[in-house]
């Protein structure tokens, strides 16, 4: 008697250290956002916007993308603690099987932290192996490796946000996919941008039509409510819809 | 008569308990088979697709790094293992010789700045990475079936059904010990390139 309830202690303690060490390594998920910067390394005004495009293209294709970014894996694989954080958290519709998760590690030390996009099985094709590495190198690395997170996050966001956009032939509000040379000076670009919207003022002044058009891009919530961002809110968080991945994706070290 | 219809009445009762016990067991040890089967299929995708990626990737090693004949040849010998595998022992250990001789390619890689940052290569390169993580995957969920499925073989009263209509344990598909860590791509000086 007293070793059986000695051996079974012994089993119940090595299930209970072993489930404790798997969820210490895996991170839960934080409720109403789509980007979760564990690491600390994002300001407010980029996690708000790319969680605003997140949460656009979640209720208008059901597709999900995420960020997550962590102080170190613990010397796991990348690809495999991506892929089982999309299947744990259930990132992307469950049917469809369609998240993103674009994750990154900055406690690693310079030249040893982790990049990796991984991606569920309905979005394979849109986003191979080959083109996620490519979107790492010409879209995250260059801005990373000189310190500028925010950036890189941003540029590769977009990249991967225009591809699941266009497979889903879907048209909403879309982020700035800045080029990597920098072919147009920002000065040029904020110019265009003045004369665009002089010419957008004077022209809406003659009709009379819309009230106060102030050239932002439309958010499709706000429009009809005029409380901004607020509105939009009220859609809600659509995310962790039960997706899952067959562990596609590509990763860096940088 | 009545007699008779005593024993008879306990027989057939018997019968049918046990059809009872048995028909959701039989029914339960299809469907677990069937998931294996299913999930095999999964991981012999990815096997399938390693295998086809690797001829490019050999082209694109020779067009760099022609006279690296070792790297080739072990290469090129891995996969014709990899073909001619046929239990999921054999395939696992022919992966792991795959592993090994690509681990062995991008050590040599790396005297090769061309070939390194050579678009055709970092993309097949990403590719076979990728399915070598999808590999993982396939065979985690394979062998979770496997494990499910060798439950109900071996315990009562599976293990009587299982012998009747032939039933056999399943092979897990085990990763040799240290090929757990897929080879990982690095690019990152080569990425400013």
């Amino acid at each position: 008697m007293n070793r059986f309830t000695w051996l079974f202690a012994i089993v119940y303690f090595a299930f209970v250290v072993n489930i404790g060490v798997t969820q210490a390594a895996m991170p839960k998920p934080m409720e109403n956002t789509y980007i979760h910067d564990f690491a600390n390394v994002l300001s407010t005004p980029v996690k708000d916007e790319l969680n605003h495009y997140s949460e656009q293209l979640d209720n208008g294709t059901g597709a999900e993308i995420m960020v997550v970014t962590l102080d170190s894996l613990n010397g796991q694989d990348a690809k495999m603690f991506a892929t089982k954080i999309i299947r744990e958290w259930g990132i992307g519709d469950k049917e469809k099987n369609n998240g993103v998760l674009i994750l990154a590690t900055f406690g690693q030390g310079e030249g040893n932290n982790d990049v990796v996009i991984s991606v569920g099985q309905g979005l394979e094709g849109a986003l191979p192996d080959g083109k996620l590495g490519r979107i790492l190198d010409s879209a995250f690395y260059p801005y990373a490796s000189t310190g500028e997170i925010g950036k890189a996050f941003q540029t590769t966001y977009a990249e991967v946000f225009q591809t699941v956009a266009q497979e889903y032939n879907w048209d909403g509000d879309k982020p700035e996919q800045q080029e990597a040379d920098e072919s147009m000076p920002t000065w040029v670009f904020i110019l265009l941008i003045i004369i665009v919207l002089i010419v957008i003022t004077f022209s809406s002044n003659g009709g009379g039509g819309g009230p106060r058009s102030r050239g932002r891009r439309g958010y499709p919530g706000s429009f009809g409510g005029g409380f901004g961002s607020g509105g939009s809110r009220g859609g809600g968080f659509g995310g962790f819809g039960g997706g899952s991945s067959a562990g596609g994706g590509a990763s860096r070290k940088f | 008569m009545k007699k008779l219809l005593g024993p008879v009445g306990i027989i057939i009762i018997i019968l049918v308990g046990l059809a009872l016990l048995f028909i959701p067991k039989y029914n339960s040890l299809v469907t677990a088979e069937e998931n294996v089967d299913s999930k095999w299929a999964q991981v012999e995708n990815q096997l399938q697709r390693r295998y086809d990626l690797i001829p490019n990737l050999v082209e694109s090693v020779k067009g760099y790094a022609n006279h690296e004949q070792e790297v080739i040849a072990s290469i090129t010998q891995a996969r014709a293992q990899m073909g001619s595998a046929n239990t999921p022992e054999e395939q696992a250990l022919a992966n792991d010789a795959l592993n090994g001789a690509l681990s062995r390619l991008l050590v040599v890689v790396e005297n090769y700045p061309n070939l390194k940052a050579d678009a055709n290569f970092r993309q097949l390169m990403d590719e076979l990475a990728g399915t070598e993580n999808r590999l993982a995957v396939a065979r985690e969920d394979y062998n979770n079936e496997v494990q499910g499925f060798n439950k109900i073989v071996k315990r009562f009263p599976g293990n009587l059904i299982a012998g009747m209509f032939g039933f056999e344990q399943k092979e897990y598909f085990k990763a040799a010990a240290g090929a757990e860590q897929a080879p990982s791509v690095d690019f990152s000086e080569s990425g400013k390139q």
